[in-house]
């Protein structure tokens, strides 16, 4: 335990072929098989959620009647959440001489499940709302003014309270499958003796649903938890860890975090809370510019009237000012595809030059036709060249 | 009937053609039917239409040179002689019988010797005045 360096930078060199999204569930349900169980449980889930909806807001209100630290909430609690379908088990034993419990983050109930089995000083730093932070309990410890003010008023509170506080270094939900988020070190600022938690959770075979995806908001998380029959969270208490005198705060952060991950069987990755909010931010873009280019692929069939060509010759000339608009019209309409067109325009495809109209016009009516589209193309291009030059 | 107004159509779009006039195009939608025209108008220098391309069609009558063509704007375009649907008020479409503002000299309602050329440039002097 003392030799901290090489594990550290052990655990650095290890997670490096992980992707920040490997960390997180990407989908609620990941094979088929529970695909099709899920749709033939969703009756069943409908009515169990209706029901426990009323029961989890007798929980809340027995939470907030019965204040903490009576044995009376511990054990209606446990019960109400046997009922709402969260199992808490619990293995290792609290040690009293720790007043920080820092535990990796998997799901949304964490709070509850160690809550359950010790009360605990929960310092809101979630985003939640304020209501269901004071029925929970939860300590505004000031975390939105920066982080002295936050350890700060830890200290106070731990001094003047019995019950430990409760960390979550990590800051997000991960999956706690692959690998931990690097820890923040606030909450071992605290007190010189953490005492590590290590959460898992799992749900029944059949009903093989993530308990929280990447970027989820917390009552659809919720929504799961009262809809399938039963999740099972499994609290372990590490024993505690001292900071040596010698060792910096960081120093001990990673040895607190190796410490859960080797219990976990999983390993410390390098990236933090940052990281996992651009990794939610750039999968809700990917989302979307997905979700527009099936809206795409949908119209693209419907290209069929001149006017539709027209209009989309039009668009692709926005943005590609360079081609000439009958060359662009021309090639979609032997494409009939915006994509396509596009496609061949990037490749080089499609000639970038003027059209020749060489003035001589033939008796011949079946070629004027030809005149006026090509004379339209010279018409629109002349005036938008006009255009875009007549303030310069 | 018809006859003389395909006759006469084909002459018109010939001179188009052959001359065309100052920005103004016209043609007719498909080879195979005269009597429903495509025209382009640009909009006169000097007015807020300036450097835009109005995209038209013209309907003709059967009995066309003798009844006056229908013309419309098929894009959006904002003018006191331009009712919202597109279709184009102005003198030179109405023929001599029928007035319904009372005002309109005769000789500047339509008569045979008007053109498809006469109409569009028309309408364009209709945008220059009131574009200013």
């Amino acid at each position: 335990m003392s030799s901290v360096d090489p594990t550290s930078s052990g655990a650095t060199s290890t997670s490096s072929e992980f992707r920040i999204e490997d960390l997180f569930h990407q989908k609620r349900i990941g094979d088929t098989t529970t695909h099709i169980f899920s749709v033939i449980y969703a009756p069943i889930a409908l009515i169990v959620l209706i029901i426990r909806l009323f029961i989890g807001f007798h929980a809340v209100v027995v939470a907030c009647i019965l204040r903490k630290s009576a044995a009376l909430r511990l054990n209606v609690l446990r019960i109400m959440c046997y009922v709402l379908g969260i199992v808490v088990e619990k293995s290792g034993e609290r040690d009293e001489t720790a007043r920080v419990l820092c535990a990796n983050h998997v799901s949304i109930l964490d709070h509850l499940a160690i809550d359950i089995l010790t009360p605990c000083l929960l310092p809101s730093v979630w985003d939640i709302p304020a209501f269901i932070r004071w029925c929970f309990g939860y300590v505004d410890l000031g975390a939105a003014r920066g982080r002295e003010q936050l350890v700060n008023g830890a200290k106070k509170l731990i001094a003047k309270e019995q019950m430990p506080l409760l960390a979550f270094p990590e800051g997000v939900i991960t999956s706690g499958e692959k690998a931990l988020l690097k820890f923040n070190t606030w909450s071992f600022e605290i007190a010189p003796v953490v005492q590590p938690v290590a959460v898992r959770v799992w749900r029944p075979n059949p009903w093989k649903v993530a308990v929280s995806v990447l970027g989820a908001t917390w009552w659809i998380d919720l929504f799961y938890f009262f809809a399938l029959p039963f999740t099972v969270i499994s609290v372990e208490y590490l024993p505690i860890m001292e900071r040596n005198e010698e060792e910096s705060l960081e120093e001990f952060t990673g040895r607190v975090a190796e410490q859960i991950a080797g219990n976990l069987k999983i390993s410390v990755s390098k990236f933090g809370v940052s990281d996992a909010a651009e990794a939610v931010k750039r999968m809700k873009t990917d989302r979307e510019q997905a979700k527009r280019m099936m809206v795409k692929e949908k119209s693209t069939p419907l290209l069929v009237d001149a006017r539709q060509l027209d209009e989309c010759a039009m668009r692709i000339k926005q943005s590609f000012p360079t081609f000439h608009l009958s060359a662009i019209r021309k090639d979609l309409e032997k494409t009939r595809s915006q994509n396509t067109t596009l496609a061949n325009l990037k490749a080089g495809k499609i000639a970038n030059s003027q059209i020749n109209d060489s003035g001589k016009i033939t008796l011949d009516a079946s070629s004027w036709r030809g005149v006026f589209e090509n004379r339209k193309w010279q018409m629109i291009e002349n005036n938008r060249q006009k255009y875009m030059n007549r303030d310069a | 009937m018809a006859g003389y107004a395909l006759k006469r159509l084909m002459t018109e779009y010939k001179e188009l053609t052959t001359r065309p006039p100052e920005g103004i195009i016209a043609a007719p939608v498909d080879e195979d039917n005269f009597f429903e025209w495509e025209c382009l108008i640009t909009g006169p220098e000097e007015t807020c239409f300036a450097n835009g391309v109005f995209p038209a069609r013209i309907t003709f009558p059967q009995d066309y040179p003798l009844s006056p063509p229908k013309m419309r704007f098929t894009c959006g375009i904002f003018h006191p002689n331009i009712y919202a649907d597109g279709r184009v008020c102005i003198s030179i479409l109405h023929a001599p019988g029928d007035d319904p503002t009372g005002y309109e000299l005769s000789n500047e309602r339509w008569s045979p010797v008007q053109s498809i050329e006469k109409i569009l440039l028309s309408v364009v002097s209709m945008l220059a005045a009131n574009g200013q």
